[in-house]
């Protein structure tokens, strides 16, 4: 077999229970590697044109990558994909960290390929290569800690084992629900955690501890201690670096003072209150400890308590800087604590925070500009900076309690059956994140163009941009950002089917990548054949995006950002100048109307 | 002329407040407040915003009023009344 993989696949049948064992195919990694890219392919090939999200052969697949639970750094992660997304109808996809990934590996899988749905619930156990379908209706229904933590006691060992699971969201159908594992990880978007929750299945229970041997030790160890040393030297990545001291929410003061942090539903771009909810902060007043994913020396991860006071959370994770805008600056709520609470609250119920807080904060100026009667919210007040009301909306929606039965329709519909569109701040039906794209104008090519819809993390502009990573790029230009979207978007394609973190490109790049990925093994890996390979992944899923329908009518911002001027702060003035750049972008990526030629489909070998 | 300077991340744990006020002259620019910084925080400070890391990324971002001095005139860059100026380390996040 291959260097770096496990050498099969687990297809499970939930309708009949049926588990098979099925060899990977070479010529399949050879051209889409693994994690993400493996998993389009398995899509691919059973891909159906009308198929509906809770459609039995709806496939759901976790893949990991040919760097999973190796020596690559950050090697901890996993990728998983759906043929068809409840929340934006285009392919699933979501990305996660901790130690699930490197443990499937380590019990003898590199992907499991969910179909059919079970008639009752049950939960997947893969201990040591031995693969079983267990009955389990007393677990539908806890939370995702308690389920994490009765799967993990029922298995044995916690030091080899991993549980990702849905919690009471995705049972309850939430088309935002995320899947989780080691309780706080979270493949977050495109409401994956409601697929597996229409397939009834609770949680992936993964234990094991046979290590997988790469083509080329030696030639491993040469550049994984070449790719440590520039991400120890990296003052993001490093040991005592900005990720590792501040956490993700170091980028709250950053974005602010840019003028590029949303705030009141997209309203704004600039939250004077932002400082209290930063990085800085959260060290300061809630820090208790750092968590880092398998094998990564950047420890990223936060531990924080609220030992006190109305929104008190003990022993929790958390929150990361999608997180805080989401439920903070977004809802125009600046207490910490609360947000803490919030992130909590989601993660213990299997929500996608970007989500879930961002159809909070549209529903908040739907109450704001008189469109929802007040009777509708049975005594809740539902209003801009109201922190007691954001926590209280969380669980109502998780179990489509009173009003949270509009909130679970997500901000597209909720804004739809209200009369007000335009207040959705959506792209593709997927909630923005947290980076204003009238302020970093290649932030809005890579959202507007991006697959899964709203995405930060499709093609991370932000890091040229205001990070000026790997080179500064000014945020307010349109030159040259096609060219640096499609560039970074197939990076990232390449990145997620390795799978390593994508944090690691603060201080890597394509060279490095290849070099490590070659030496794994064993193919003709460098820089261009890695980059070629990313789009060949973009290409796929945008091909099948593309037979469900979509096409340039869907890559658009929300008319807010590109007709309505920031109102204040550092970018006023500013709007978004997507539809100026699509074109170039199509030309470049050799698109017309959203959609690959047929010519380009053949020289990526997809057709 | 009264400017407002913000600190970040490591920076501020140098100068151990999170903003304050400046008092400029005209035609004073961001190199002239660096000078004064350095004045009133010590070389821990100037160590801190001064050349680049071991991996050549420079050491720190300035805005003025959100926008990188790098797309203005640098540390040339004149400074008005009631500007604000943010010191950045290189840090990122997601």
């Amino acid at each position: 077999m291959l260097g770096g993989y496990a050498g099969k696949i687990l297809d499970v049948n939930l309708e009949s229970g049926e588990l098979k064992d099925i060899p990977l195919d070479e010529a399949v990694l050879r051209m889409y590697l693994g994690g993400k890219g493996l998993g389009l392919k398995l899509v691919y090939n059973e891909f159906r044109p009308d198929m509906q999200p809770f459609d039995p052969d709806n496939l759901l697949v976790f893949a990991t990558g040919p760097a999973t639970g190796g020596k690559v750094p950050t090697s901890g992660r996993y990728h998983v994909v759906c043929s068809k997304s409840p929340q934006t109808g285009t392919v699933g996809s979501g990305n996660s960290g901790g130690n699930w990934g490197p443990y499937l590996k380590f019990a003898g899988y590199d992907a499991v390929l969910v179909r059919g749905i079970s008639k009752e619930p049950v939960y997947l156990s893969i201990v040591d290569g031995k693969a079983e379908l267990v009955k389990a209706p007393e677990i539908w229904g806890m939370t995702v800690h308690a389920v994490t933590d009765e799967l993990t006691e029922r298995t044995g060992d916690p030091k080899k084992t991993s549980v990702a699971c849905i919690g009471p969201a995705g049972e309850n159908l939430i088309p935002f629900a995320s899947i989780m594992n080691d309780k706080y990880r979270t493949a977050g978007r495109t409401g994956l955690g409601a697929v597996m929750g229409s397939k009834k299945l609770k949680a992936i229970v993964v234990s094991g501890n046979k290590r997988v041997e790469p083509a080329n030790p030696e030639l491993l160890k040469e550049r994984v201690a070449d790719s440590m040393k520039k991400i120890r030297e990296n003052p993001v990545t490093s040991p005592t670096g900005g990720l590792h001291t501040y956490g993700t929410s170091i980028l709250v003061n950053i974005i602010n003072e840019h003028g590029a942090y949303p705030a009141r539903n997209f309203q704004e771009a600039y939250f004077p209150d932002a400082d209290e909810q930063s990085g800085e902060t959260l060290v300061k007043k809630y820090l208790t400890g750092r968590y880092g994913c398998w094998g990564c020396p950047i420890i990223c991860g936060r531990k924080s308590d609220v030992p006190d006071g109305p929104f008190s959370v003990r022993h929790t994770e958390g929150p990361e800087y999608e997180t805080i805008f989401a439920f903070g600056s977004n809802c125009g709520i600046k207490e910490l604590d609360a947000l803490v609470k919030a992130n909590h609250l989601c993660d213990e119920l299997g929500l996608d925070t970007i989500s879930m807080g961002d159809t909070i904060a549209c529903a908040m100026e739907l109450v704001e500009k008189g469109k929802i009667p007040e009777e509708k919210f049975h005594g809740m007040n539902l209003r801009f900076g109201d922190a007691g009301s954001m926590i209280e909306a969380i669980w109502r929606t998780a179990y489509r309690a009173g009003f949270g039965a509009d909130l679970s329709l997500g901000s597209k519909k909720l804004a739809e059956k209200y009369g007000a569109p335009e207040l959705s701040i959506t792209v593709k039906g997927m909630e923005l994140p947290a980076y204003d794209p009238r302020a970093i104008e290649g932030m809005g090519l890579n959202y507007a163009t991006a697959n899964r819809g709203g995405d930060h993390v499709y093609g991370y502009m932000v890091s040229p941009e205001i990070l000026g990573l790997p080179e500064k790029l000014d945020p307010y230009t349109k030159e040259g950002k096609p060219m640096w979207t499609i560039i970074l978007q197939d990076l990232t394609s390449a990145i997620n089917s390795s799978v390593v973190c994508l944090f690691t490109s603060f201080a890597l790049g394509l060279p490095e990548y290849a070099g490590m990925l070659a030496a794994i093994t064993g193919f003709d890996l460098d820089a261009d054949k890695l980059l070629k390979l990313g789009e060949r992944v973009t290409n796929l899923e945008r091909l099948m995006n593309n037979m469900y329908g979509l096409d340039r009518k869907e890559d658009i911002l929300p008319r807010r950002l590109t007709q309505e001027p920031i109102p204040t702060g550092p970018s006023k003035g500013h709007v978004s100048h997507v539809p100026e750049m699509i074109d170039e972008y199509y030309r470049l990526r050799g698109w017309i109307d959203g959609k690959p030629t047929a010519e380009k489909l053949k020289e990526l070998g997809i057709v | 002329m009264r400017i407002l300077v913000k600190f970040l991340a490591n920076i501020r744990e140098i100068t151990d407040e999170s903003e304050i006020e400046l008092e400029i002259r005209p035609g004073d620019s961001i190199e002239t407040v660096m000078k004064t910084l350095e004045l009133r925080y010590g070389k821990g400070f100037k160590e801190a915003t001064t050349g680049t890391t071991t991996s050549g990324i420079p050491n720190v971002s300035i805005l003025v009023n959100g926008r990188d001095m790098d797309f203005l005139k640098g540390l040339k860059t004149e400074l008005q009344e009631g500007d604000i100026v943010v010191l950045i380390p290189p840090v990122a996040g997601g």
